[in-house]
């Protein structure tokens, strides 16, 4: 008798991870709230013209670094998560590319990409999507998040992440306000060096009268989303997300910020989108968002299909690149001050 | 890399740049889902998206399994040791639940024990890129780190993957999608086990029915790659004892107390023929290695003939209430 070898196999979901193309940098130019366009062009332009001496340093040293053939791309994100004024008072998204587009020839650089920061809680890839193409990026990256272990946790106890926060140490205990209140004890930083910065980081709030209330993510989670976006490690069920939009000439900009992707390719010759390295030039007030951002993907477990397909994709560019193998590694942030010339007209 | 992947489970990572793991832990569950009506495919495949965005794993033959992401827990905690010796265990577990046939579900945790690689606790992103590998601080022997294991009590000393593979069954059970509402009134086996890995080991499996109801412990061997395998074994085995529990233990008795009773255990009967007799399907197909495992713990147990034993046991009984219905309805 034979022995027959015989295969049966069935294709399952799994482990299939599609790549996505990739800038050796992308530099965030900028972040405003739809508010900030209220009046006019005067906010966006002291930003761009603020970011652009940085912008240009950091083109040259990418040059220098990894070529004259180096991909650079530039991003700026509008906030359109939580506007404060009713729909009809904000600007039209085909008004707000308008003014980033001047603004930016001002400042002697382009916008390669226009994003919404309600597109990091759910990436849209096409004009007008709905439900069927859209990757609820927010929840995705919420549930990556696995809490640092306290010391003498043996999984008996449930995650405080579901709770809606994340912390980078072990929190200081309840104090009740009795009479016999226990002494305060101080919170503590995991891995501290002689002293703490403890940070407690809301990731989403929900109203607790509603059962079925959808969460309203906090900043820091999609600041965090945004970086990971712009460092090309998000996949919805190993699918690229959030891919870059470049309208058609015929076709127009639609009237709501909802109804954009959520990246829209500006310019035709733009570098990808996703890059080897993300560099933020911002206002100092967004330090703390972009801090929180930080520990929340210091806390994220990778897809290491992902982070391989990254790391031999910078290692068989043509001068090889060499990742950390922490993402966080790959993201810098230059962060301005508040000072000005006194102009005297 | 070819598209096409095969019926393969999650593999917990084995750690790049750390030690080989000395130990394999886990714990199975295994109970019925509380839904009235069996779930149908994609029904499945909604309840195990426990994560977001990760991909859910599915295959139709020869049962249909479907398998969630493997959820993560952080664990920082003393090992509970047998005889001598201390350790602290540091480092990520891993769980995951499989529907089996839009019925049965299991709520499996599992872990790597691998020597530390630094002696004091290393940055959390450390752990976290080698998902399902805890690593030991102290140098406690191995034998006694997996008797303490298994012999751990509950509430857990040490490591405490009872109540991992507890709360991803209680999420699971308690999701909107299911209308809890059980078809049989059965109980939850648990299946406790470990394996010792060392390299060119061959695998072995020694079962042991504990005098606690329904709780089995294994202890196995094997090599470092055997892991998956092995705790592909321990749920496979977890989910055919149970059938057999079921079956023999809980409807067989019942069906008989009601036909002495005059009570009709018809609905019992056909649940048990048209839902739990089928899935009996043990998994000698997967691999060579599964095939001389399974087959070899057959030859001790006889599993596969006990079950053919009952299920014509109540093939029997069906046939006595039709031929005899019951007057009491």
């Amino acid at each position: 008798m034979t022995a027959v070898d015989v295969s049966y196999d069935e294709m399952t979901q799994s482990a299939r991870v599609e790549a996505v193309p990739l800038s050796h940098l992308s530099v965030e130019t900028g972040h405003l709230y739809l508010e900030d366009f209220a009046d006019g062009d005067r906010r966006i332009a002291r930003q761009l013209e603020q970011a652009a001496p940085w912008l240009e340093a950091a083109t040259k040293r990418t040059r220098k670094r990894f070529g004259r053939n180096a991909r650079i791309s530039t991003c700026f994100l509008v906030d359109d998560y939580s506007p404060s004024g009713p729909v009809d008072d904000q600007p039209k998204p085909s008004e707000v590319v308008d003014i980033v587009t001047t603004a930016a020839d001002q400042a002697g650089f382009k916008i390669d990409y226009l994003a919404r920061e309600a597109g990091c809680a759910i990436a849209c890839e096409r004009p007008y999507s709905g439900p069927r193409d859209q990757s609820p990026l927010a929840n995705i990256v919420a549930g990556l998040i696995v809490e640092e272990a306290a010391v003498g946790a043996n999984g008996s106890r449930p995650p405080t992440a579901q709770t809606g926060w994340l912390s980078n140490g072990e929190r200081s205990p309840a104090v009740s306000v009795a009479m016999d209140a226990p002494q305060w004890e101080p919170p503590e930083e995991f891995g501290k060096y002689r002293h703490s910065v403890f940070v407690d980081i809301e990731l989403w709030s929900q109203d607790s009268n509603l059962q079925s209330a959808e969460r309203q993510y906090s900043c820091s989670l999609l600041s965090a989303v945004w970086q990971l976006l712009r460092l090309g490690l998000l996949r919805d069920a190993g699918k690229a997300v959030a891919k870059p939009y470049r309208f058609g000439s015929g076709e127009g900009f639609p009237d709501l910020w909802q109804q954009l992707p959520s990246i829209t390719q500006l310019t035709s010759d733009a570098a990808p989108f996703a890059a080897y390295q993300a560099l933020s030039v911002l206002p100092p007030h967004f330090r703390a968002a972009e801090h929180a951002a930080e520990i929340i993907i210091d806390h994220l477990r990778f897809d290491k299909a992902v982070l391989k397909q990254t790391a031999d994709r910078a290692r068989d560019e043509t001068n090889a690149v060499t990742l950390p193998d922490n993402p966080v590694g790959r993201v810098s942030h230059l962060f301005f001050d508040d000072v000005h010339v006194t102009r005297n007209d | 890399m070819s598209h096409a992947t095969t019926d393969r489970d999650p593999i917990p990572a084995v750690p790049d740049d750390g030690a080989q793991p000395l130990l394999g832990f886990g714990e199975v569950r295994t109970c019925l889902i509380q839904n009235l009506a069996g779930l149908s495919p994609s029904a499945s495949v909604a309840l195990m998206q426990l994560t977001p965005g990760s991909p859910v794993s599915k295959v139709d033959r020869p049962t249909r399994r479907v398998v969630s992401p493997e959820q993560v827990t952080g664990v920082d905690c003393r090992l509970h040791v047998a005889r001598e010796g201390r350790g602290r265990a540091i480092g990520t577990v891993l769980s995951h639940a499989v529907v089996t046939n839009g019925r049965i579900l299991q709520g499996t945790a599992h872990a790597a024990l691998a020597s530390a690689t630094a002696k004091e606790r290393r940055e959390w992103r450390h752990y976290l890129r080698q998902p399902g590998v805890v690593e030991v601080l102290g140098s406690p022997k191995p034998h006694n780190v997996m008797d303490g294991y298994l012999t751990d009590a509950s509430p857990a000393r040490g490591l405490d993957l009872a109540s991992i593979s507890d709360r991803i069954i209680d999420e699971v059970q308690q999701s909107d999608r299911l209308d809890h509402t059980t078809a049989l009134r059965t109980g939850t086996a648990v299946v406790r086990w470990a394996a010792t890995l060392a390299q060119e080991a061959k695998p072995t499996v020694g079962i042991a029915k504990s005098d606690i109801p329904n709780f089995h412990v294994i202890r196995l061997n094997g090599s470092p790659e055997d892991l998956p395998m092995l705790i592909r074994f321990c749920e496979e085995f977890a989910l055919h004892e149970w059938l057999l529990t079921t079956v023999q233990d809980v409807i067989v008795p019942r069906a008989e107390a009601d036909i002495a009773r005059d009570r009709d255990p018809l609905d019992s009967l056909l649940f048990a023929l048209n839902e739990l007799a089928p899935l009996w399907m043990p998994p000698t197909h997967l691999s060579p290695d599964m095939k001389a495992l399974w087959e070899a713990m057959e030859s001790r147990t006889h599993y596969s003939r006990l079950f053919e034993r009952q299920v014509a046991r109540i093939r029997d009984l069906r046939d006595q209430v039709k031929i005899r219905p019951p007057r009491r309805f």
